[in-house]
């Protein structure tokens, strides 16, 4: 059971700055490698966070490279 | 630059048959990316798909070698040159993967429409009845506040989550500027909405502003 935020942030989005889709990918791959290295890549990239929460497509690429890093991070430390 | 990410350079920067070894590497590589991508998300996708997938990857990994090859003089090292590669892979194929999914299914939003998207919040049984009503405001302002343009990738994305990149394919347009669209009229309806729209334990569906 949920508070509603997620439908919340589904209708609305935030106010917060967006980055787009285009100025996420631009930056994905640094976003990725500083959250697979265990950092906290929104304090760097705040907007792009912020479009990764709004935008649905670019949420799940965003979920697909992180699984794609980590996977052969995973082989390389077997 | 790491080591390995600078032979990459080198290779696909060189001239000849030390090129086209490089570029067939790379498409090897990106097919693979693509494939991972694929099998990650299998269960999720229609099961007329499964026969597709192998034909979608080889289509994936050539238009993301496009995108590569165009675009390596603005690689300048600051990731792993993998990294960085695999997201043009990941771009193709998710997209691809999307639209795929929804090759034979309407875009069009129905009435049930809204309700799967409260059934979709599984909330907690005290405020259905709050959202139900914060929803039917919406959708008055809706139709009152947004472009008509703006009305249909609002219903079709967030109500009826269609995927963008499907969106976008059926009206001729990108991601970026559906997305785009998408943004400004989410940003009427907060400036509509106020204090409602935020996010914040529930208390947004607690009362109307007046």
């Amino acid at each position: 059971m949920t508070n509603g935020d997620d439908l919340i942030r589904r209708l609305f989005g935030a106010s917060a700055p967006d980055a787009g889709c285009d100025g996420g990918m631009e930056v994905f791959d640094l976003y990725v490698e500083l959250e697979v290295a265990g950092q906290d890549p929104a304090t760097r990239y705040p907007a792009v966070a912020n479009h990764i929460a709004a935008c649905p497509d670019c949420r799940e690429d965003h979920e697909a490279l992180v699984a794609l890093v980590r996977s052969v991070d995973d082989l390389a430390d077997a | 630059m790491d080591p390995e990410s600078s032979a990459w350079l080198a290779g696909l920067r060189s001239d000849g048959a030390v090129r086209d070894q490089a570029v067939a590497e790379l498409h090897a590589f990106l097919v693979r990316a693509a494939r991972h991508e694929a099998a990650r998300r299998r269960a999720s996708l229609p099961a007329h798909m499964a026969a597709d997938l192998d034909e979608l990857g080889q289509q994936a990994a050539n238009d993301a070698a496009v995108m590569i090859l165009d675009k390596l003089d603005t690689y300048r090292g600051a990731s792993r040159f993998t990294t960085w590669a695999w997201k043009f892979a990941v771009y193709q194929m998710s997209a691809a993967l999307r639209r795929e999914s929804w090759r034979n299914r309407s875009v069009a939003v129905d009435s049930d429409a809204w309700e799967r998207f409260i059934d979709g919040g599984a909330l907690e049984p005290g405020r259905v009845v709050q959202f139900r009503e914060l929803l039917g405001e919406v959708r008055a302002a809706i139709a009152t506040d947004l472009t008509p343009r703006q009305r249909d990738v609002f219903a079709a994305v967030v109500i009826d989550e269609v995927p963008i990149d499907v969106l976008a394919e059926r009206l001729g347009s990108s991601r970026g500027a559906v997305y785009k669209t998408l943004h400004d009229a989410r940003a009427k309806l907060r400036a509509r909405f106020g204090a409602r729209a935020e996010t914040g334990g529930g208390a947004a569906v607690e009362g109307p502003e007046r």
